[in-house]
């Protein structure tokens, strides 16, 4: 057979950086490797291997000195469910949840976005995932908890770990209309704005976009402590989800926008060259949408990371109605 | 000694012998009518006690301080301790006078001496068991060594019987001056101590079910008492009521808060996590948190040796470098004598793993006290020593004539002892136990029921000896080598701690991963890890994952794992050094082979032997404790020898020598390597011969076909400069999974190609670097490395090759959304791999037309090509591959197949997934 290689190569395989596609790589051990059909009964590894998005309306949006830290989030939060479904035996029909979330950036030289010319290609990012699984019963996890390492370009910067749970989904229907049926019964703990909440500043977030914008300007302001309201009408559809419950992306961008905000009005860091190095995330419980949600940040003192660039804590809670949906614990550094 | 008994643990009591039964018959005059007389319950002595408070007072003050002067301002405060009469002293010396009198009453030929006066007071003499406070320190004293010991049979019942002298609290029928109140105090205090211990011992005894009333009893007594409500949770957890025992926790902790205003102690908040968490280790005696070390002389817990073996536990007797001390985490104390004694070292609370093992041992010895022999053996340093000393402690009840210690190689740098010396030691031994003088005649020790841990074997004869001096004894044998020609002889052998295990010893280490890492580079191994633990501890500004990074390298491992004079590689090469020559040097050569099990067949390659001598040495290996055998049936040098191995071989043998031993290795495993190549990654069929060898002592059967370790295999192979079996070992490394250095071995096998010429290698190590480069998102290198080896197939006519690049090439038009460029591709391998050859590469390209058919077409289509790749893979007989296929047609069927938005398995285990940026998916929960 002869093939032209001229001709084959020519017009068959179109260049250009990726469309956003990902694989999502298992690495059994060797022994286990021609096993895959087998629920793995103890921890499993993957990777999952991609480029940075160079045209995602949010990750992509605002002043470009960092990756977003919450593609790191997103990816995992998107997998994981998949993951036990897929290699550890949980049934399709549980959902899972997730109910903890950790990052840390080990290295912030790591996440600096560079330029790169037209044609160079993606930033290549890996993360390892181990995964383990919890509260088995009847050889079947509950849940299951990840611990993440990010490679951005080959090198590690950024560890993490997750909790998620897999729901009974019975258990879970009755879970959220116990939530659902509860909350009118208590007209004591309504918890609305004054007035249509006014979006807070694109810049102060560090968004350029008024539909990435997530909170409102803060309502009260003193003594390092400040509630803004999370907004949910006018917001970009990459947050809108399908059961009119607040997404997990949604919640998370107003965690990041809420913590750089408090640092730049408490401390005066500047959103555009900030970003949160680590942060701690609790889900106390679900949200609605069409219910206002506040959040509230309590800004700690200023400080240096280990490189001696200015550093504040931010402790958030997330609620609706007074109960709370969500608590996080932030470091936001102003990089150089 | 006199028949005049004093009592003060309760209320007071004097008793002297009946009239008639005491050595002076009749020459006494009678009970003062000042005394309380009358006949005690025994009906052989009659009580003395006087009535009067003030001569209580008077007899107490002087009891407590007994053989001591107590002066007579003391007197006077201890009688009126507010306000003395004008007339004190004189009273006093009428009340003297009147417990003079008495003293003679209850002893009429010793009682005039008993109390003396001496300025500026007056001294009562009592002596040996006259008093009961002194017999209760006496004997609590014994109590508390035996614990110290590890004798916990005899430290119970030593102090049972302390406690057991307790009739009440101190003097409690007598007035309390200053001087009496803080005895009392004290004396209460030595009591709750002395039962403490007893607990304690009773615990390590496996008494808990005895215990749980007792200390429930007690800790209603004594609320705040942090000790006893341990000692409760541990019982009750060993009764399986660990709900009992967190409860017990609870009511501890709020009984502190709500008293004290304080929380419980770090050694109750850890046993309570513990519970929590089920540890099974807490199941055991010696799993309890023991009492804090030095309390007091005689009270520290026994020295620390765990499982550090015979040349530590000595070490740590004479050498308290302070350094070592922290590292090691060694307690000082009276136990940690050097133990040519004979006395069993005590028990090490610092202990821990080996759970199956002791549980083994342990009923051996229960199972048949008399005379069961149990030898222990495994590699340098594994702990030997240690797990005998636990083992011998643990079935302590068991050997009512004693348990002792015989070091037999007194140390490493001394010859082992003769048999004659060895028995003259025991001997020795038995009769310092006794308390016999040394030099008399010797006792047979056949009737006696003893426990022998005969430490350091050297040979059976020296060990046949000992046993036949004393026949009716247990005996527990360490040593490298099980000796041979020991009737009835039963053998435990000590490998790797287990990771759980091992991650025990470094409790306080933050980082999870590094202490993994730390322990598997050291191999599991006991000594090694205690190194590690004690270095992390002695120098709190390292990390675990510092440590771990300073492990890493082979080449500096050994340098950190010591610490003083203690070295893992000393203990390593001590056993290396006692082997013969021919051992020795195959024990070398074996270090070429890869970290884990290899088969007879892989040590005659290395070794230039045929496998039956190859097997031989292998096995003399096993028996020094050099090598282990893996439970998969074949072999294993573990970690830390393969080191030494290595590093004896760099400095012994010469480079032809170990290049030539290095291409014989390669050569072995080649074969199997190739045989991925072809098969995949399933099961490989290794030769019969290199699986199975039937050798005159043992049949050696491997339980599954043992895996080549490609890419490490490569490396040396490329190191050594032998490029073609570097080319054939590479073709075994998997693009797919869990090789983490496939790339870096795949750059070097294209090198190796390329000196030697081999242009299909070259185009295959160029496609499987292209399908590497695609699977890790590396689009623009998949590209030019699958291009590149299409070119250099082409060119070699190597039409497999080119048709697998075609493949990658039509991959990568599928990421971007290119189906009809990738379908034209295909076409192309397809023709470029004509049936009935290249099967592998036509599975390949059925495989990317299903994706094709499935991104352009649909399920129906895709599943026509799945069905061929179902095939294939059977004709492949690759296990793998068909799981692959059987999944994909599975998948088909399922509701939503197909779409955008889902996972799509394009290879096995590799999955694409397309951005769903909705954020819609898994949300968070209310847990």
């Amino acid at each position: 057979m002869t093939i032209d290689h001229g001709t084959a190569m020519s017009h068959t395989v179109p260049a250009g950086p990726g469309m956003g596609t990902c694989h999502l790589i298992h690495r059994p051990s060797p022994r286990d490797h021609y096993l895959l059909d087998v629920p793995g009964p103890g921890e499993e590894n993957f990777a999952l291997a991609g480029e940075m998005p160079v045209a995602h309306p949010l990750f992509n949006d605002g002043p470009g000195r960092f990756h977003d830290v919450q593609i790191a989030t997103e990816t995992v939060r998107e997998v994981g469910e998949f993951i036990g479904h897929r290699y550890f035996g949980v049934p399709d029909d549980r959902p899972g949840l997730f109910f903890r979330l950790a990052l840390e950036l080990t290295d912030l030289s790591g996440w600096r976005s560079p330029h790169r010319l037209p044609g160079e290609g993606g930033i290549p990012v890996t993360t390892h995932i181990r995964v383990r699984p919890a509260n088995v019963v009847d050889e079947v996890p509950r849940g299951l908890d990840f611990h993440i390492e990010i490679l951005i370009d080959g090198m590690s910067c950024g560890t993490g770990a997750a909790g998620l749970v897999f729901l009974m989904p019975r258990l879970y229907r009755k879970h959220l209309e116990h939530v659902r049926r509860a909350q009118p019964a208590m007209p004591e703990l309504d918890d609305f704005p004054d007035g249509p909440p006014r979006p807070a500043t694109c810049a102060e977030v560090g968004r350029y976009l008024p539909e990435n914008v997530v909170i409102s300007e803060p309502t009260d302001c003193a003594r390092g402590r400040l509630s803004t309201w999370v907004l949910t009408e006018g917001v970009s559809p990459v947050f809108v989800g399908g059961d009119g419950q607040l997404t997990g992306l949604h919640l998370m961008e107003s965690l990041r926008q809420a913590s750089l905000l408090a640092a730049g009005r408490t401390h005066g860091l500047s959103a555009e060259r900030s970003m949160p190095v680590s942060c701690e995330v609790n889900f106390r419980g679900q949200a609605d949408l069409d219910v206002p949600l506040r959040c509230f940040a309590v800004v700690g003192a200023l400080g240096r990371d280990a490189e001696g660039r200015p550093s504040v804590p931010v402790t958030l809670t997330v609620t609706q109605r007074r109960r709370t949906v969500a608590e996080a614990r932030t470091l936001v550094v102003q990089d150089f | 000694m006199s028949g005049t008994r004093f009592r003060i643990l309760g209320p007071l009591e004097i008793t002297g012998p009946e009239a008639g039964s005491g050595p002076e018959d009749g020459s006494g005059s009678g009970p003062g009518g000042e005394s309380g007389s009358g006949t005690d319950a025994g009906g052989s002595s009659i009580s003395y006690t006087p009535r009067a408070a003030k001569l209580r007072v008077v007899l107490g003050t002087l009891l407590v301080r007994a053989n001591e002067v107590v002066s007579v301002d003391t007197l006077i405060d201890e009688l009126w301790p507010t306000a003395p009469p004008r007339t004190a002293t004189t009273t006093l010396q009428v009340y003297v006078s009147q417990v003079r009198k008495l003293l003679r009453s209850a002893d009429p030929r010793h009682g005039q001496d008993a109390l003396v006066t001496r300025s500026p007071g007056y001294v009562l003499r009592a002596v040996g068991e006259e008093l009961d406070a002194a017999v209760f320190e006496e004997v609590s004293e014994r109590g508390r060594r035996a614990l110290a010991a590890g004798d916990f049979a005899s430290a119970s019942r030593l102090l049972r019987r302390a406690v057991g002298l307790w009739r009440g609290p101190v003097l409690s029928d007598t007035p309390h001056g200053p001087l009496l109140e803080s005895a009392a105090v004290r004396l209460a205090e030595a009591r709750m101590t002395a039962l403490g211990e007893r607990i304690q011992a009773d615990l390590r005894l496996g008494r808990h079910h005895d215990l749980v009333g007792e200390l429930q009893s007690l800790t209603a007594e004594h609320p705040l008492r942090e000790d006893l409500r341990l000692h409760l949770m541990v019982a009750l957890y060993r009764c399986s009521r660990a709900a009992e025992a967190l409860e017990v926790y609870g009511v501890l902790r709020r009984t502190l808060v709500n008293e004290l205003g304080i929380e419980p102690g770090p050694r109750s908040q850890r046993l309570h996590r513990r519970i929590l968490e089920g540890d099974p280790a807490l199941l055991h005696p010696g799993g309890e948190p023991q009492a804090p070390a030095g309390r007091a002389a005689g009270e520290g817990p026994a020295e620390g040796r765990a499982a550090m073996g015979r040349t530590a536990v000595r070490r740590a007797a004479v050498d308290r470098a302070a350094v070592d001390r922290a590292v090691m985490g060694e307690v000082t104390g009276p136990g940690s004598a050097h133990h040519g004694d004979g006395c069993l070292p005590g028990a090490d609370p610092s202990f821990v793993g080996r759970g199956a093992e002791l549980a083994e041992v342990e009923r051996m010895l229960r199972e048949d006290p008399g005379a069961v022999r149990v030898a222990v053996t495994g590699m340098p340093g594994i702990g030997k020593t240690a797990f005998a000393v636990e083992g011998a402690h643990r079935v302590a009840d068991d050997f009512p004539d004693g348990r002792f210690f015989l070091e037999l190689r007194p140390s490493d740098d001394r010859t082992p002892l003769t048999a004659d010396e060895a028995v003259r030691l025991l001997h020795d031994v038995v009769r310092r136990a006794d308390g016999t003088a040394d030099g008399g005649p010797r006792e047979s020790l056949a009737s006696r029921r003893m426990l022998l841990v005969l430490d350091g074997a050297d040979s059976a004869a020296q060990v046949r000896e000992v046993l036949a001096a004393a026949p009716g004894s247990a005996a527990l044998i360490t040593g490298h080598r099980v000796p041979a020609g020991i009737d009835g002889l039963r053998t435990v052998v000590l490998g790797a701690l287990t990771a759980g295990e091992a991650r025990r010893m470094f409790d306080g280490a933050a980082e999870p991963s590094a202490v993994a890492e730390i322990v598997e580079l050291c191999g599991g191994h006991p000594l090694a890890l205690r190194i590690a633990a004690g270095l992390l501890g002695a120098r709190p500004h390292w990390t675990a994952a510092a440590l771990a990074a300073r492990l890493r390298d082979e080449r500096t491992r050994f340098g950190v794992l010591r610490t003083g004079d203690v070295q893992v590689r000393g203990h390593l090469l001590a056993a290396y050094a006692s082997g013969a020559g021919a051992e020795r040097r195959a024990f070398r050569l074996l270090g070429l082979l890869p970290p884990g099990e290899f088969a007879p067949g892989h040590a005659a390659a290395v070794l230039g032997l045929s496998e039956g001598d190859a097997l031989d040495l292998v096995e003399g290996l096993v028996d020094a404790g050099l090598l282990e055998v893996a439970p998969g049936g074949g072999y294993r040098l573990p970690e830390l020898l393969r080191l030494l191995a290595a590093e004896e071989l760099s400095a012994r043998e010469d480079a032809a020598t170990v290049r030539a031993a290095t291409e014989r290795m390669c050569e072995a495993y080649a074969p199997q390597a190739e045989a991925l190549t072809t098969t995949g990654p399933g099961p490989v069929p290794v030769p019969t011969a290199a699986a199975v060898h039937v050798h005159p002592v043992r049949s050696v059967r491997t339980a599954h076909p043992l895996r080549p370790v490609p890419a490490r295999l490569a490396r040396v192979a490329y190191e050594a400069g032998l490029w073609e079996l570097t080319v054939r070992l590479a073709g075994g490394v998997e693009p797919e999974g869990g090789e983490e250095d496939a790339e870096g071995v795949c750059a070097l096998a294209l090198e190796a190609a390329r000196r030697c010429g081999d242009r299909t290698a070259e185009a295959r190590m160029l496609r499987v670097l292209g399908d590497l480069a695609w699977q890790w998102r590396r689009p623009g290198p998949a590209r030019e490395h699958y291009e590149r080896a299409w070119a250099v197939a082409d060119d070699a006519g190597a039409r497999e090759e080119a048709g697998r690049a075609l493949v990658g090439l039509a991959e990568l038009c599928l990421d971007t959304g290119a189906a009809p460029e990738a379908a034209e591709l295909l076409r192309s391998a397809v023709t470029a791999m004509p049936a009935p050859e290249h099967v592998r590469g036509r599975y390949e390209a059925c495989r990317a037309l299903a994706l094709v058919a499935l991104e352009s077409e649909g399920p129906d289509a895709a599943r026509v090509w799945f069905g061929r790749c179902l095939d294939l893979a059977r004709e492949l007989r690759d296990v793998r591959l068909e799981a692959y296929a059987l999944r994909s047609l599975r998948a088909l069927h399922a509701p939503g197949s197909g779409g955008a938005g889902q996972p799509l398995e394009t290879r096995p285990g590799v999955w694409r997934l397309r951005p769903r940026f909705s954020g819609a998916s898994a949300a968070w929960a209310s847990v």
